[in-house]
Parts: structure tokens; C-alpha cells; sequence
């Protein structure tokens, strides 16, 4: 077995408070992952998931020793990231008629397609890309942050703790059906 | 309370399959590296401060 011998969360917070950088950018590089994949899965751009990232970290900066539970970090950032996506949401729907929307996720990324390294990852690319929108966002959440808790996890997407578990299961079942209607997982299809 | 992963909750199978995910969405949509610059800038703000220890009652 594994033992991740890094330092945790809180090990990092405390110190990036007193001042070192380095416990800094290793918060990010860790984090950041998931804070991109929350305002990812509120179908944001990337121009606006960027804001969201640097307004989440901003609100971090401002709030760093008032943060109760420093080990749940991860999950205190997807939340705040989440209220980010929602807040520029609400403006972009303010400034933004209904008919010049801004583009849909999936359609922005279907150009990236053509960079996928094999067939394989085609595959489970375009499955992915043909489950609901509801399981994108939740696997969005839950592949980027294996640490949070279905708890967090429902936090962070505003949605009941008690769907996150089947949502899962049901979400990865079907990836896995369309997957194996184009032949990836054959084996497990039996 | 215990802190039990969403990853942990899931059979060996759906774990394979995150994983595989997880790979597959780093590759397509991966966070661009002027976003994770702009927020590893930010570090350079920090005041370094003592934590405010939310149990203290200051007195006097």
C-alpha cells in the first residue's frame, strides 16, 4: 500500500500563514485541481473558471486564520469556489440575453476531442460527454477531489447528500454502458 | 466524526473507472498553467500572521 508521506492540508495552511510561499504554491498545485473542476462543473468557460480559481484563492488569503477545520481545506475551497461560479453566474445571466448564452461545456470542449492521445480515451471521452449533465458535474467533483467526503461533496454542488452516493454508482454504471456499446469495457460488460 | 472519501465508498471497479476519469478530464480540460501561476502569485500577499484561536476569550 501507498503511504502519502507529504505533508497535510493543515501542515500546509499553517504554514503559508506564517508566511511561507512554498507551503503556498504546494495549496494550489495540490487544490486547484479541484476548485477548476467545481466552476468546470457549474458550466463556466474557461475564462470565467479562471476568475472563479483566482477569487477562491483571493477568499482563501482573506480568511486564512479564521478557517476552523484547516484538514477540511479541499472541501472548504470547493464550497467557496462553487459560491464563485454561482455569483458570476447570476452576473453573466444579468448582462448576458438568454439567446446569446455563452456556450455550452460540452460543445466548447467537443474542438479537444482531437487531441485525445488514443482511441481509447475517445471512447470514454464521448460517453463521458453523453451522461446528463447532473452526473458530469458530480464526477466532475468527485474524480478531481478523492479526499471529500459525500458530505463535501454535496456541499460543494449544492445538492442532497443522500443522492451523492447513488448518483455515483448510477453516473459510472452508465459511462460504463455507453462505453462498452462502443467496445471499452467489454470485459465488464458481460 | 470519521472523514470517509467518496473514493473509499466506491467498489474496486467504479475506482478503476474515477481513476481512468480522472486522468482522461486532467488531459482535456486541465487547469491552464497561468491560472495555477496567477494563484501561486497571490502568495506574495500573505501577511504573516498568528492564528486566531477561536476558543481564546481575551481579557482585559
Amino acid at each position: 500500500m501507498e503511504v502519502d508521506t507529504r505533508p497535510g492540508a493543515a501542515e500546509l495552511l499553517r504554514a503559508a500563514e506564517l508566511g511561507d510561499r512554498a507551503a503556498w504554491r504546494e495549496l494550489v498545485a495540490r487544490h486547484t485541481p479541484t476548485v477548476w473542476a467545481v466552476a468546470r462543473s457549474h458550466r463556466l468557460d474557461r475564462a470565467d473558471a479562471a476568475d472563479v480559481v483566482q477569487n477562491t484563492w483571493l477568499s482563501l488569503l482573506e480568511n486564512m486564520n479564521r478557517i476552523h477545520d484547516p484538514a477540511a481545506l479541499a472541501a472548504w475551497l470547493a464550497t467557496t469556489a462553487r459560491r464563485h461560479s454561482l455569483r458570476l453566474l447570476a452576473a453573466r445571466r444579468r448582462e448576458t440575453p438568454a439567446d446569446e448564452a455563452r456556450l455550452d461545456l460540452a460543445e466548447a470542449d467537443a474542438a479537444d476531442v482531437a487531441v485525445l492521445r488514443d482511441v481509447r480515451d475517445g471512447v470514454l471521452w464521448r460517453a463521458f460527454t453523453q451522461l446528463s449533465e447532473h452526473c458530469q458535474r458530480v464526477l466532475r467533483v468527485v474524480v478531481h477531489s478523492p479526499e471529500l467526503s459525500y458530505q463535501q461533496v454535496a456541499t460543494a454542488l449544492g445538492i442532497p447528500i443522500g443522492s451523492i452516493g447513488p448518483t455515483r454508482g448510477r453516473c459510472l454504471a452508465e459511462l460504463r454502458r455507453k462505453a462498452s456499446l462502443s467496445g471499452l469495457f467489454r470485459e465488464d460488460a458481460r | 466524526m470519521t472523514h470517509v472519501s467518496a473514493w473509499a465508498l466506491a467498489g474496486a471497479l467504479d475506482r478503476a473507472l474515477l481513476k481512468q476519469l480522472r486522468v482522461l478530464l486532467c488531459g482535456i480540460d486541465p487547469v491552464p498553467p497561468a491560472v495555477l501561476m496567477a494563484a501561486s502569485s497571490l502568495g506574495q500577499r500573505i501577511v504573516p500572521s498568528r492564528r486566531v484561536m477561536a476558543n481564546t476569550v481575551l481579557i482585559g
